[in-house]
């Protein structure tokens, strides 16, 4: 194999586990929302926003139907995490998930933390993400797939989306009417200030951390700067795949620093499921024969 | 059949799907290009509006204060309130009573659902305040207390003989 074909290409291995990952992350995030879900979906039909696929709906569905559309993308999840039938489910499982979260966030507030995990999904699902571990392998029985590029444009698609998310949210900052000003850490500060005091006057509580940092101005200034050298640089993190895993190491800590100082869960992100596709994740199944 | 190669329209349909997923995905930059209040967001694709608002020292929220017989107040918690988590929750309670004007329906709403929850057993009455608050001074002294405007108010039936529709306590009132 000459060396640009190997560097296009990843191991069917690699890819199957970044599916197994993304679903058993999605698994767990809905199996421990199914109650909440039930009840969204009861919310007063007059708070009804819909969104992305959703807006095809003028009122929500009979609550019924909503609940059994959260358990049949349960037991997609469930499939596709395991590799099986994954032609149809791939495919299946992302229209169902990209409908229940979207169902979710249509009732006057959007959840921006899931993006990622529904464009993951989509691009998981229509791909050939169950060569390898998988129970679609297993029954086939045959030899493992030898790497080859059609395992790694799935991976690269799913960085480019990820870099995205960050690219528009950097693009947001700058494209204000008072411009750069962002990078004085004054906005940011001031948002985790509102959002402290959000949580005060709703019964819940400030993280301690905003109270203490607050005073100190100049490290607001160095983290609005920190994020915005990461988010506007975010597409160059696709050159190379040492600059890649350093700038997704970099936002994995970013949002483990960002639960501490505003209390706010990027659930997918600080997992490092959302950065696998990053790594040689197939590794950990070496790793894990060996030690058997 | 080789390995190395490619299926008949493998790559070309990868090549689609990938343009069309980064397209989809950069598609709300467009929304910067429109006036600020015909901008609209959306998911899973969305151009992340909460970080083009400016943020100001003093800021304003709408949230519900529980009274007491003695007259003294409580802010009720997001989940006394409706379902969905606290954010869920303060944009629906923004939407009706600021947005569309409903502040008052809103309360009437609320109140029964206060009757029949146990953990409000000792409110009389709710109220739908819009407070405004310096921020610096609730984080530099460590203190949550701004001015408020009642916005709505509704007393808490208390008649022991009223039967409650359980499943009215999981809706937000609008």
């Amino acid at each position: 194999m000459s060396s640009v074909r190997r560097a296009v290409s990843a191991p069917a291995a690699r890819l199957g586990l970044v599916r197994a990952l993304v679903g058993g992350y999605t698994l767990v995030y809905l199996a421990r929302r199914r109650k909440m879900l039930r009840k969204v979906v009861r919310t007063d039909p007059a708070m009804f926003a819909p969104v992305g696929p959703v807006r095809a709906l003028r009122r929500p569905v009979p609550a019924p139907v909503a609940d059994a559309l959260n358990d049949a993308t349960l037991v997609s999840t469930a499939l596709f995490t395991l590799g099986a039938g994954h032609r149809l489910i791939g495919p299946l499982h992302s229209a169902l998930l990209s409908w229940t979260l979207s169902y979710r966030n249509s009732w006057s507030m959007i959840f921006h933390t899931d993006n990622a995990l529904v464009v993951h999904t989509l691009v998981l699902g229509a791909s050939r993400a169950a060569d390898a571990v998988s129970a679609d392998a297993l029954l086939a029985r045959g030899p493992q797939p030898a790497a080859h590029p059609r395992y790694h444009w799935p991976l690269r698609l799913m960085n480019a989306s990820t870099t995205a998310v960050y690219l528009l949210s950097g693009v947001s900052k700058v494209a204000r009417a008072d411009g750069w000003s962002w990078a004085t850490g004054d906005s940011l500060r001031r948002q985790v200030a509102i959002d402290g005091v959000r949580k005060e006057v709703f019964g819940s509580h400030a993280a301690p951390t905003a109270y203490a940092l607050y005073r100190h101005k100049a490290l607001f200034t160095l983290f609005a700067v920190g994020s915005l050298i990461l988010e506007l640089g975010a597409p160059l993190s696709l050159l190379g795949r040492r600059f890649g895993r350093l700038w997704a190491v970099s936002w994995f800590g970013m949002h483990w620093g960002i639960r501490a100082i505003m209390g706010i869960k990027f659930r997918y992100q600080m997992s490092g499921v959302a950065f696998a596709a990053w790594f040689d994740v197939e590794r950990l199944l070496e790793l894990a024969r060996r030690t058997r | 059949m080789n390995e190395d190669l490619w299926a008949p329209h493998e790559r070309g349909r990868a090549t689609i799907f990938a343009v069309l997923v980064m397209g989809a995905m950069l598609w709300p930059l467009r929304q910067h290009l429109r006036p600020t209040e015909r901008r609209v967001d959306g998911f899973p694709l969305s151009y992340y509006p909460m970080f083009s608002k400016r943020r100001r020292q003093h800021a304003h929220v709408v949230y519900a204060v529980g009274i007491l017989a003695d007259d003294s107040r409580r802010r009720l918690r997001h989940s006394v309130l409706g379902s969905g988590g606290l954010n869920q929750v303060r944009h629906q309670l923004y939407r009706v009573a600021i947005t569309e004007d409903h502040a008052q329906q809103y309360a009437d709403a609320l109140a029964p659902r206060l009757a029949a929850n146990p953990s409000c057993d000792d409110l009389v009455r709710v109220e739908i305040v819009r407070g405004e608050f310096d921020l610096d001074t609730c984080l530099l002294d460590h203190q949550v207390e701004g001015t408020e405007t009642v916005l709505a108010t509704a007393d808490i039936p208390r008649d022991p003989v009223a039967p409650v529709v359980v499943e009215s306590a999981e809706r937000t009132p609008a």
